[in-house]
């Protein structure tokens, strides 16, 4: 037996010896490994030569060479275990062969030992030093390679390499263990050191020879189910026999060896059919609660899955007793997203509110990795593994943040169609058990996953098939896409996020805003143009593709980006609109939330917009049909009916938005003069410039029309009458100087009115509108008037209808062109004269009705001269009493020329009196002081005032200050002191408009 | 701590040479999708931040091809003014450092280059394969350990090579003499001799840093100089002990002692130019090959040598590399307007040399860069080593600059200093040559009348040259290196007389372009150096 049990060892090493040599692989541990068989070996046989017979009297050299070769042994598995693990080292294997080499001097020198006794195939060494240094050579080596092993157990992460260290740790603790008996007494009767460290080799040799290795603790596991059933067997056998022997007390012969051969036969049958309780029974006692769960999941793939018809029902089924038996804190499942391949997070386990961001791009190595190697990766693969050095920093940021420690694919067919990530254990580390556990899952499982993902791939492109559809539906329902656009983009909200969404068109180098919806309010309107050059637009129809802005807080590429930011957008996708090969416009779809669009998107997106551009254009064509149908060919601005339309929408708009909305009517002073002089086409062409000007001259919100002739109108949206009366002065200012009209002067009057403060309807907006244009006009024109200024309304004698008015008007302009083309000295008096009247009247606060009267007068005042004949009053010299009676005799005329007109009897005290003095020394009836008529006095100051700062033929011009002084000079003599004094800041700040007729 | 720090700290050595060294293990195909994933990554960047809108041109490319089609190729001066400026808002992610380097005469005195943290993580993997193959005799071998002590002798931080040392000492447990953060204050000179004396005392295992100091220090310890300060040392009984053995190992051998005789380095690594001239040289001092690594403050690192010392190997992980072939280039020096035509690293041929261009990875802002450097593929593969990636040298300028390592000229430069010197000339042409050490070879015509000797001339240049202080050095510091060492970078070879005009007529004879009736100042080719030197 002592010899024996060393020669089987010799030869089972020497079996695995060259079971090592002929493995094809030669890495650095199958080397170390051979060596250690080798000196396995020497231990070994010379071990059964020392126990043997043979060799008596060379007992000694052999005890020392088997010793050696056991130090040498023990050494190799130090230097393999630590190499096996891929550790260097170290002090260990110095010490080791420091140790060797002491031991083989002191043997060379015979003190190692210094003898030996040989009896019955024992043999008994003498002790002494060597003996201290052979177990210490042991205890250390045995003591550091077990440390070292298990500190690597505890940072070894991959389970491959845990289950590896794991087998090493059982070699070395058998070894250990019988080590140590070898050492005791009892090895004197068995070899106990050489049985384990044969069973130490074999596990070795196993572990090294086989790449994919079993699970050590299922071999455990195993190995208890049949150790119990083997001790159930013998026990029941044993038991049966001694009871059987009692009973029956039969001998051992052959009838009571084959009874009790069948017997066993039978036990063993029974027993071995127990297998499956014992089994489970064992299973249990190691798995515990987990048991319960891992029958559930070997039930769902053996029997269920085929039921499961949904990705949702596998996944809720799969999931959570699989993270149940794995015993981790949490198990995501990615699945390739629809529309870009990228693998993201479906499902998890526990459930998460909201699916964690984890985006695995398709072109990822990962992926590659998975699908090719179809097993599992652990962080640390991924870390180290040079191929997956093109992984992208937003992936290992997804892992690292997640926590995800193995990813395991589900391959099906050879191609990838998910991924389990799982994040640590509650406790431990995943073992080759887990990860063997999940393979096999993760096997069966693909097949059903693929086919339930393909099924939901199906579904989700006909929704989203179904939802471009009916968007392409949606915007070619009307030709007003600002009509549809709310539908629009309520469906688009099944798809995208949308805070804001608008279409921008181009037009030559601008694009406007042809729809619009905004949730949070916008920098730009409906119909509102901006630059094209540098616009997002520009860029997304040259490049032809659509782009996204994902942050603009952080990065914003396009002049429009701040305005967009400022109103709380962060993240936009432009998509180009090509109908025809043409780029149009673009779509802009903007969101509250930073990254809300992802570039796979872009691709569905990008065929939306390609299919509403049709749409879009169509749209356009007829917008700008439309359009020229509402444009006056004359002016480019758009028409009379466009007008009606317009301030209808515009009242309703206001009325919904609460705010104020002006209309400004504006008519030409003298269009028609200028029409007559100069023919229609000049006057056309006038009326294209004036139109020019008003545009130039408002804000882009603002609306201009040619209202009819030579009236315009404006609509000022979100504008009160202070406001439209600055606006409509600045028109006025642009008019009156800057329109090229040749020898003329044109001018305009404008009336402002607005809603709701003037009117309620339309109509009663432009009525009360142009009641302020006639009262401008009244008033001599030039000028811009609102409603307030108007009230109350004009008297009865002067209230007529407007043609009527406007025809009477037009005569007396005729009228006073007349006398004003007789004397050159005079030309534009009466206009002069009329201004600075109705400046007065109105600085004193006259009633509107009294201006209209003063205004008319003041233009009328002189036309009796129509009747004195041209050397008179033209003469440069003094005036005989003759002349001067002609002269004086023109107020009269005057009068009587007026009075023929019966409407403009008002006029006549003004026109009869206004040569009267305030001290009763003028003519014609010598009135005196508040005696002359009010308009009269008024008169009578412009007139003279005009008069002296006008050139005649019998003297220059006096300047407005000398003029002024003459005036407070005359005061109380010639003039009313205090229509005097209220004079004097109308002639000191301004002169009136010249008039040139 | 980082995953190198835990490989190194768990003594992980074959995790370590895989993760660092593993791309050697690559195949061209696998390469390749490593720099096409990274560089999808990388436009996508790009397009995010204005600078790097600025730099492709407002094209957004979406894919590779699009990519290199589309963007133009560029040099430093597209990064002017938003690099200079450090204006971290334009660049494609935040900086974790700025990067130094020397600029370029007339145009920027020096330039900044960003590095990202990803960047600088990246880069510590190929630090520390560097490191790797530097101190190992084949593969899977990791004989560097925490502690190694290294003599420093490069530029310190914010130069590349500052950032490396502080890198190693932080990632791999090296000990530089003297440690970084005491250097840094020092002066080259002073950081080069506390070094030594440091390694007297206390061993010294490698070395980083430029190949001529190397060799300096080498040639100053061959002659014996500074002998005063070393019997100094000698009162220390570690000095003593192991100036003892060196000079046993000295008389063993028969010969004066070297420092290989005292300290048997386990690593040399060199990112200088200059280390494929000085490696014989070092070896017989050190007793060991300068690995040599080829990188700059634009790249970070682009390739380096093995443990064979041959050709080099490219990193796949921090640049995209593109290469301009050497007809192409030629096509585009007489005509800048043409577009060049760049090819990938597979599609390059052994034997041929390229311009090498590079767009940085992992938010770095170089994009389609031209480095200006010529390089040699030499073999498509190391099949000694099997390692199936294309191996490549250095070759040389491709621009106007005359790189000697420590300094670089410009025309601008030599022909301000030969103003500046005052001397009468008729014409010159200077090119690198390199015989022994690497100098810059000025052929010059004197006028009629003046005369002087070639080391005067060479003498009075140098002097004019190191007064022009505009980014001449490449690291500032190294200019106290001629007391260091013997640096003379400039030689004078004098023309006949008449040289230049005889040029000018035999070049109208031939009909040539009025352009070309003088020869180029920089670089000239063989055939017109020849013939300057025969008239």
């Amino acid at each position: 037996m002592h010899a024996w049990v060393p020669l089987a060892a010799t030869l089972v090493y020497v079996l695995l010896f060259l079971v090592i040599v002929f493995n094809r692989r030669w890495p650095k541990q199958n080397r170390l490994f051979a060596v250690y068989l080798l000196a396995a070996i020497i231990w070994t046989f010379t071990t059964f030569l020392l126990r043997s017979s043979l060799f008596l009297d060379h007992k000694l050299l052999l005890f020392s060479i088997s010793a050696f070769a056991s130090m040498w042994w023990v050494v190799q598995l130090y230097h393999f275990s630590r190499t096996f693990i891929n550790l260097p080292a170290g002090f260990g294997l110095w010490f080791g062969y420091a140790s060797l080499a002491t031991f083989g001097i002191m043997a060379a020198l015979g003190q190692a030992p210094p003898a030996v006794t040989f009896s019955s195939g024992n043999v008994t060494p003498v002790y002494g030093w060597w003996f201290v240094l052979y177990i210490g050579h042991f205890l250390i080596l045995t003591v550091i390679g077990g440390f070292s092993l298990a500190q690597r157990l505890r940072t070894l992460d991959e389970p491959r390499e845990r289950n590896k260290a794991g087998y090493l740790l059982l070699a070395i603790s058998l070894l250990a263990a019988f080590g140590f008996t070898g050492i005791t007494p009892l090895a004197f009767a068995f070899p106990l050191s050489h049985i384990g460290g044969l069973l130490a080799g074999t596990i070795l040799a196993y572990a090294i020879v086989k790449h994919e290795l079993i699970s050590v603790n299922l071999v455990l596991r195993r190995g208890m189910v049949w150790t119990g059933i083997a001790i159930i067997s013998i026990t029941v056998y044993l038991t049966f026999f001694s009871v059987a022997n009692r009973l029956v007390g039969f001998r051992m012969e052959f009838a009571a060896w084959t009874l009790s051969s069948l017997a066993e036969g039978i036990i063993a049958i029974a027993i071995f059919q127990l297998r499956h309780p014992i089994k489970r029974k064992i299973d249990r006692l190691f798995f515990r609660k987990n048991f319960e769960y891992r029958e559930e999941l070997s039930n769902f793939i053996r029997h269920e899955i085929r039921g499961v018809f949904s990705l949702q029902e596998l996944s809720e089924r799969l999931l959570p007793p699989l993270a149940k038996v794995l015993d981790c804190q949490q198990a995501y499942l990615l699945l390739p997203a629809i529309d870009s391949g990228d693998f993201i997070i479906e499902f998890s386990e526990p459930l998460e509110p909201a699916a964690p961001a984890m985006r695995i791009w398709r072109g990822s190595p990962l992926l590659k990795w998975l699908g090719r190697e179809n097993r599992y990766l652990t962080k640390d693969d991924v870390e180290i593994l040079p191929e997956f050095r093109g992984m992208w920093q937003s992936e290992r940021e997804s892992l690292k943040n997640l926590g995800i420690e193995m990813l395991f694919p589900f391959v099906s067919r050879g191609i990838l169609i998910g991924i389990l990530a799982l994040t640590r254990k509650h406790s431990g580390k995943y073992s080759l058990e887990d990860t063997s556990l999940v393979e096999q899952v993760t096997g069966q499982v693909a097949i059903s996953l693929e086919k339930e993902r393909l099924q939901e791939e199906l579904r989700k492109r006909q929704q989203e098939l179904s939802l471009i559809n009916h968007l392409v539906g949606v915007m070619t329902s009307s030709l007003n896409i600002q009509e549809v656009y709310d539908t629009f983009i309520a469906e688009l909200k099944q798809i995208i996020p949308v805070t804001f969404a608008a279409v921008a068109i181009i037009e030559g180098d601008k694009i406007h805003f042809s729809a619009l919806h905004s949730e949070v309010g916008s920098a730009w309107h409906i119909g509102e143009k901006i630059k094209l050059e540098g616009s997002a637009t520009e860029w997304v129809v040259s490049h032809r593709r659509g782009l996204i802005e994902p942050d603009l807080s952080r990065d914003r590429m396009f002049f429009t980006g701040k305005e967009y930011l400022e109103h709380g957008i962060r993240s936009i996708v432009y998509l180009p609109l090509i109908a025809k090969d043409e780029g149009i416009g673009c779509l802009v779809i903007a969101s509250r939330k930073p990254n809300a669009y992802r570039e796979e998107q872009l691709h569905l997106l990008e065929r939306m917009a390609s299919q509403i551009s049709t749409s879009v254009a169509n749209a356009q064509l007829y917008a700008s049909a439309e359009q020229r149908a509402r444009i006056d060919g004359v002016t480019g601005l758009f028409n009379r009916r466009h007008f009606d339309e317009s301030i209808k929408r515009e009242i309703d708009r206001h009325s919904r938005q609460g705010s104020v909305l002006s209309v400004v009517l504006l008519d030409l002073d003298n269009f028609k003069g200028y029409n007559d002089l100069m023919g229609h086409m000049d006057g056309d062409r006038l009326l294209g410039r004036i139109g020019n000007v008003i545009k130039k001259a408002l804000k882009s919100i603002d609306i201009p029309f040619r209202y009819g002739g030579d009236e315009f109108a404006i609509l000022l949206p979100n504008t009160s009458a202070e406001e439209a009366f600055v606006a409509a002065e600045r028109v006025r200012n642009k008019i009156s100087g800057g329109v090229e009209s040749g020898p003329f002067l044109v001018t305009a009057s404008l009336g402002i009115a607005s809603w709701p403060g003037d009117g309620l309807t339309p109509d009663d907006i432009i009525n009360a509108a142009d009641q302020a244009l006639y009262y401008a006009k009244q008033t001599g024109g030039n000028r811009t008037c609102k409603v307030s200024q108007v009230l109350p309304q004009p008297t009865e004698s002067l209230e007529m209808a407007p043609g009527i008015e406007k025809e009477i008007l037009n005569t007396i302009y005729a009228l006073a062109a007349t006398i004003e083309a007789k004397d050159p000295y005079t030309y534009g008096h009466s206009r002069k004269v009329r201004g600075y009247a109705v400046a007065l009247a109105e600085a004193i606060s006259l009633p509107s009705e009294k201006v209209t009267v003063i205004s008319h007068a003041a233009l009328l005042h002189d036309i009796g001269k129509i009747g004195i004949i041209d050397g008179v009053l033209h003469k440069a010299d003094k005036l005989d009493r003759h002349e001067w009676q002609q002269i004086k005799s023109h107020p009269q005329l005057s009068r009587i020329i007026v009075g023929r007109v019966p409407r403009l009897t008002p006029c006549l005290p003004a026109i009869l009196h206004h040569h009267e003095r305030w001290d009763g020394a003028g003519y014609p009836d010598g009135l005196k002081g508040e005696a002359i008529p009010l308009e009269a006095r008024i008169l009578a100051i412009a007139d003279t005032f005009d008069a002296m700062t006008s050139n005649r033929p019998y003297r220059v011009a006096l300047s407005v200050k000398e003029a002024v002084n003459e005036l407070s000079r005359c005061a109380g003599g010639q003039f009313d002191p205090r229509l005097v004094e209220a004079f004097m800041p109308i002639a000191l700040a301004a002169k009136p408009e010249q008039i040139k007729v | 701590m980082s995953i190198i720090r835990e490989l190194v700290a768990q003594g992980r050595h074959n995790d370590l040479w895989r993760m660092c060294c593993g791309f050697l293990d690559l195949s061209l195909d696998q390469f390749m999708a490593v720099q096409k994933e990274l560089l999808l990554e990388q436009i996508q960047l790009l397009n995010r931040c204005e600078l790097g809108r600025k730099l492709t041109g407002g094209v957004m490319p979406r894919t590779i091809e699009e990519f290199r089609k589309q963007v133009p190729l560029t040099t430093y001066l597209d990064y002017c003014p938003e690099l200079l400026e450090k204006r971290e808002d334009a660049l494609p992610a935040k900086p974790y450092m700025w990067l130094q380097t020397s600029g370029r005469s007339g145009e920027y005195p020096h330039k900044w280059v960003p590095v990202s943290h990803r960047a600088w993580q990246e880069a510590g993997l190929d630090f520390c394969a560097i490191a790797i193959f530097s101190s190992c005799k084949e593969r899977g071998e990791v004989p560097f350990k925490h502690g190694f002590k290294l003599l420093h002798a490069a530029a310190q931080p914010p130069f590349l090579t500052g950032m490396v040392a502080r890198n190693g000492e932080e990632e791999l447990g090296f000990e530089f003499l003297p440690p970084v953060s005491e250097s840094e204050k020092m002066s080259f000179e002073e950081r080069v001799e506390k070094g030594f004396k440091l390694a007297l005392s206390e061993g010294m295992d490698g070395f980083f840093g430029l190949a001529g100091v190397l060799v300096a220090i080498g040639e100053k310890f061959r002659r014996g100089s500074g002998s005063t300060k070393s019997a100094r040392l000698l009162m220390q009984p570690k000095v003593a002990f192991r100036l003892a053995k060196g000079l046993v190992r000295s008389k063993m051998a028969g010969r004066a002692m070297l420092p290989k005789d005292l300290w048997p380095l386990k690593m040399i690594t060199s990112m200088g130019v200059d280390s494929v001239v000085y490696k014989e040289k070092i070896k017989e001092l050190w007793g060991r090959m300068p690995l040599n690594v080829y990188g700059n403050s634009e790249t970070t690192v682009v390739a380096t040598q093995t443990w064979d010392y041959d050709g080099m190997v490219f990193f796949p992980n921090l640049n995209f590399l593109e290469f301009i072939p050497e007809a192409e280039l030629a096509i585009w020096q007489t005509d800048h307007s043409y577009h060049l035509r760049t090819v990938l690293l597979d599609e390059v041929k052994s034997g041929e040399s390229y311009e090498l261009v590079i767009t940085n990875f992992h938010g770095g802002i170089m994009t389609r860069y031209r480095l200006g450097d010529m390089i040699r593929i030499t073999a498509l593969r190391n099949a000694s080593l099997g390692i199936n990636l294309p191996q490549m040298v250095f070759e040389r300028r491709a621009d106007d600059l005359i790189d000697l390592g420590f300094i670089r000229l410009t025309e601008r430069v030599i022909w301000q200093a030969i103003e500046n010197a005052g001397i009468p000339n008729r014409g010159w042409l200077v090119r690198k040559e390199v015989t022994g050490t690497p100098k810059a070879h000025l052929y010059l015509e004197l006028e009629d009348g003046y005369t002087a000797s070639e080391e005067s001339l060479a003498a009075a240049i140098y002097e004019q040259i190191k007064q022009i202080d505009d980014g001449l050095y490449v690291y500032k510091e190294l200019s106290s290196l001629e007391s260091l060492i013997d640096f003379r970078p400039i030689e004078v070879t004098l023309l006949t007389k008449g040289a230049f005009a005889s040029y000018k007529e035999r070049q109208k004879a031939e009909g040539a372009a009025l352009s070309r009736m003088k020869p180029p100042h920089i670089n000239p080719p063989d055939k017109v150096l020849a013939m300057m030197r025969s008239l």
